[in-house]
C-alpha cells in the first residue's frame, strides 16, 4: 500500500492527476459533455502513455467531471452532467437567492465526503467480492455477464425496461461479429477483413456517447445565460457536519448503486435525494426544491460515492459498474491489462495503486474545485456549438488511435448515428456499451459451460450452487422487469425532463 | 436519464422510456426484421465441433430472444393504440431542426471520407519540432471552419484562427508528444 502511495506521489504522476482532475471538473462543467464522454475520448490520450500513467489520469478525470457537474447545474440551471440534476434543483434556487457560491461550496465538500465514502467502502468489500468470484467458473461467469447486460437494461431505461434490455441485445449481436473464439469460424464478416477482428468497442463507445451527443446538440444551438457573479466559495466542511448523517446514507446509497452494473451516478444521486427528501426533519424538508444544502448533500455524496462503488465489480469481476467505467476497462485492456477475478494474482500491487490514485485523485479534486469555479464561469459564455465543433476531431482521433484504422472511425460515426435513432426511439444507449464489452464472456464462457455439462444429470447442474442462485437472480430480473411493463406507461413516471447533460 | 417535474428518477438514461405507439411499432418491426436476419445467418454457421460449442449457438439464442422482446414491444404499443403519445422526455432546447442535423451528417460524412481519400502530406522540422501536415490536418481544419460557419455564424478570421489553433494543438500534442499516429 506504502509503494503504490509512494509511485502516485511521483511528481510526473502528481501532475498528471491534478492535470486530469482539472480538465474532468472543466469537462463535466460544460452543459452537454458527459463524464462518459470525456472518459471515452480520453481512452485514445491513454494509450499513448504508460500503465500507471494511463490509471491515474483516467481515475483523475473521472473524479473531477462527477463533480463538475454540479458547477453549470447550480450557476446557470443546466446540469453538466445528467446526475447533477437533483443538485441543480437545489443549488440554483440557492443561487438566485444570492447564495450560489455557498451552494457549490457544498457540493465541493459533499463530493469529497462521497468519494471517501466509496473509496473506503472499496477497501473494505474488494477482498470479500474477490474471494468469492474465485469460484466463479464457465456457467457463472456466463450468467454474471448475461445479469450485468440485463441489470443494465432494467436500470437504464426504469419507465419500460424492455428497451434496455433490447439496446443491450443490440450490443451482444455487434460484440459476435468477427472471428468466433473456439473454433475460429467467421460470423458476420461477409469477406470484409477489418471486420474479421470483430468491431472494436472503443469506437462503439465513442460513437453512442460522442458523436450521438453532438448530432444532437450542435444543431440546436442553444446557449445558455451566463452569471455576472458567482460569490464567495468556501466549501463549508463545518456546514456538512450538520448534515453528516444524510451524507454517511447517501455515501453508502451512491457506493451500492455504483456497485449494480448500469446503475450508474444518476441513478445514485436521485435515490439518495429521493430517499434523503423522505427522512428529512419536517424543518429541512420544507426547504426540499426551493435550495436545500441537505439535498445537494444527498446528490453530491451520492454521485461521488458511486465513483469507488463502481471499481467494485469493474476490477473484482470485469464488469464495468457504468459507462463511465467501461470506458476505465477499455483504457486498462488497450494497456494490456484485463482485470477480473485473478487480479490479485495476474498484477499484484495493481489494487492498492487504485486505492492510491483515487485518494489522491480525491484530494486534488477539492483543492482544483475551488480554483477553477471562477474560470468554468468565464467557460460557459463559449458558444457551445463552438465547443462541441472542437470535439469533433478528437471524437475521430479517439476511434482512430486505437487500431489505427480509419474503418473504425467509419464504426464509431455509425455508431452515433445509430445512437441518435435510439435516442429518437426512447432506447437507452448505455445498454449496448455493456452489450458489446460483456457478449464475448457470454459467448466463449456460455459454450465451455455446455461442454462442462455434457452428459451429466441435471441435479450437476443444480449442485453448482453459485451458478443456481446466479441463474435465479437473472430470472428475477426478466420478472421483475416484464412486471413493471405491465402496469404500462400510466404506473411508470415517464414524464418530460428539466434539464440535460 | 430521465426524471419527473419533482426531481423523481425513472431511469439512468436520459429520455429512454415509452414512445408513441406507432413509433414502438416501427422500432418493434424493425427489430423483427434485424433480429430474423441475424438468427437465419446464425443457423447457417459451421459447426465443426457438435452444437456444444457451435459457433451459432450464441448468436441464434441472442436473434431469437432479442425478436421474442421486440414482439413483446410491438403487443405492448398495439396495446396502446389510440393513446395519446407522452409529453417529448428531452427539452426543445437541445432539439435541432432536422435540416440542421442533416447538414451536420452530410458534413462529417464528406470529412471522413476526405480523411480516408487524401494522400496528400508535408513533414519536416520547423523550429526544432518534427511537424506533419497530412490528411488529418487539413480536412479537420476544413471541417472545423464549415460546421463553425454552419452553427456559430462568428467571423471568418475568427473561425479560422480557432480551426488552425485548435488542429494545430492536437496534432503536436497527439503526434509529438503522445507519439499517437493520426489518419493520414
Amino acid at each position: 500500500m506504502i509503494d503504490a502511495f509512494v509511485q502516485v506521489l511521483s511528481p510526473w504522476l502528481l501532475v498528471l492527476a491534478f492535470g486530469g482532475v482539472s480538465l474532468g471538473i472543466v469537462w463535466g462543467a460544460l452543459p452537454g459533455l458527459s463524464t462518459t464522454m470525456a472518459m471515452a475520448l480520453l481512452i485514445s490520450l491513454s494509450t499513448g502513455m504508460e500503465q500507471s500513467s494511463a490509471i491515474v489520469f483516467m481515475l483523475s478525470v473521472y473524479t473531477g467531471s462527477v463533480f463538475g457537474g454540479a458547477i453549470s447545474a447550480v450557476l446557470i440551471n443546466i446540469p453538466g452532467t445528467p446526475d447533477a440534476v437533483p443538485t441543480m434543483i437545489e443549488g440554483h434556487a440557492l443561487a438566485l437567492k444570492g447564495e450560489g457560491g455557498q451552494a457549490l461550496g457544498m457540493a465541493i465538500a459533499g463530493s469529497f465526503v462521497g468519494n471517501w465514502v466509496g473509496i473506503l467502502l472499496l477497501v473494505a468489500f474488494i477482498p470479500l467480492v474477490l474471494s468469492f468470484a474465485l469460484m466463479f467458473r464457465s456457467w457463472e461467469m456466463a450468467l454474471l455477464a448475461m445479469i450485468g447486460i440485463s441489470i443494465c437494461g432494467s436500470m437504464s431505461c426504469g419507465a419500460m425496461p424492455l428497451k434496455g434490455w433490447i439496446a443491450g441485445w443490440l450490443g451482444i449481436l455487434v460484440a459476435l461479429v468477427g472471428f468466433d473464439p473456439i473454433h475460429a469460424v467467421q460470423r458476420y464478416t461477409f469477406g470484409v477483413p477489418e471486420l474479421m477482428d470483430g468491431v472494436n468497442y472503443v469506437s462503439v463507445l465513442i460513437g453512442l456517447f460522442g458523436m450521438t451527443e453532438i448530432l444532437k446538440v450542435l444543431p440546436s444551438g442553444a446557449q445558455p445565460v451566463v452569471p455576472q457573479a458567482v460569490g464567495r466559495v468556501i466549501p463549508s466542511l463545518r456546514k456538512l457536519a450538520r448534515h453528516s448523517v444524510a451524507a454517511a446514507r447517501s455515501g453508502v446509497i451512491g457506493a451500492v448503486s455504483g456497485a449494480i452494473p448500469g446503475a450508474g451516478a444518476n441513478v445514485a444521486s436521485f435515490l439518495s435525494y429521493d430517499i434523503g427528501r423522505r427522512m428529512a426533519s419536517p424543518e429541512e424538508k420544507a426547504k426540499w426544491g426551493k435550495g436545500s444544502y441537505e439535498a445537494i448533500v444527498c446528490a453530491e455524496v451520492a454521485n461521488n460515492a458511486n465513483i469507488g462503488g463502481s471499481m467494485l465489480p469493474t476490477l473484482t469481476l470485469g464488469i464495468p459498474g457504468n459507462a463511465a467505467a467501461a470506458s476505465l476497462l477499455a483504457a486498462l485492456a488497450l494497456n494490456n491489462i484485463v482485470v477480473g477475478p485473478a487480479i490479485e494474482v495476474d498484477y499484484p500491487g495493481l489494487i492498492y495503486f487504485f486505492y492510491a490514485a483515487l485518494i489522491v485523485a480525491n484530494l486534488l479534486m477539492y483543492v482544483a474545485a475551488i480554483g477553477l469555479i471562477k474560470p468554468c464561469v468565464k467557460l460557459f459564455s463559449l458558444p457551445r456549438s463552438v465547443l462541441l465543433t472542437l470535439i469533433v476531431p478528437i471524437a475521430v482521433i479517439g476511434a482512430y488511435s486505437v487500431r489505427l484504422s480509419m474503418f473504425d472511425v467509419w464504426v464509431m460515426f455509425a455508431s452515433g448515428l445509430i445512437g441518435l435513432g435510439l435516442r429518437a426511439l426512447k432506447f437507452p444507449v448505455a445498454p449496448i456499451v455493456l452489450g458489446v464489452i460483456l457478449a464475448p464472456m457470454v459467448d466463449e464462457n456460455l459454450r465451455r459451460a455446455l461442454l462442462v455439462f455434457e452428459g451429466r444429470a441435471f441435479s450437476f447442474i443444480a449442485q453448482q450452487w453459485v451458478g443456481t442462485v446466479l441463474f435465479i437472480a437473472l430470472v428475477a430480473i426478466f420478472v421483475e422487469g416484464l412486471l413493471r411493463l405491465r402496469r404500462g406507461p400510466a404506473g411508470a413516471a415517464a414524464k418530460p425532463v428539466e434539464g440535460q447533460g | 436519464m430521465s426524471q419527473s417535474d419533482h426531481g423523481e428518477f425513472a431511469g439512468e438514461d436520459e429520455g429512454a422510456g415509452y414512445a408513441a405507439p406507432s413509433v414502438d411499432m416501427f422500432a418493434a418491426v424493425l427489430l423483427i426484421l434485424l433480429s430474423g436476419w441475424y438468427s437465419w445467418e446464425a443457423w447457417g454457421f459451421r459447426m465443426p465441433g457438435g452444437w456444444r460449442t457451435a459457433p451459432g449457438l450464441v448468436p441464434l439464442f441472442a436473434g431469437l430472444s432479442l425478436m421474442a422482446m421486440a414482439l413483446v414491444l410491438g403487443l405492448t404499443a398495439w396495446r396502446r393504440r389510440g393513446q395519446t403519445a407522452p409529453a417529448p422526455a428531452v427539452d426543445a432546447a437541445t432539439q435541432g431542426d432536422a435540416l440542421r442535423t442533416v447538414m451536420l451528417i452530410g458534413v462529417l460524412f464528406v470529412y471522413l471520407l476526405a480523411m480516408g481519400s487524401i494522400t496528400f502530406g508535408l513533414r519536416g522540422y520547423v523550429g526544432g519540432v518534427y511537424l506533419v501536415v497530412g490528411a488529418f490536418e487539413i480536412t479537420t481544419i476544413l471541417c472545423l471552419s464549415a460546421l463553425m460557419r454552419l452553427f456559430w455564424n462568428g467571423r471568418l478570421w475568427i473561425i479560422a484562427s480557432v480551426a488552425i489553433g485548435w488542429t494545430a494543438f492536437l496534432s503536436v500534442t497527439f503526434r509529438n508528444i503522445f507519439q499517437i499516429s493520426l489518419p493520414g
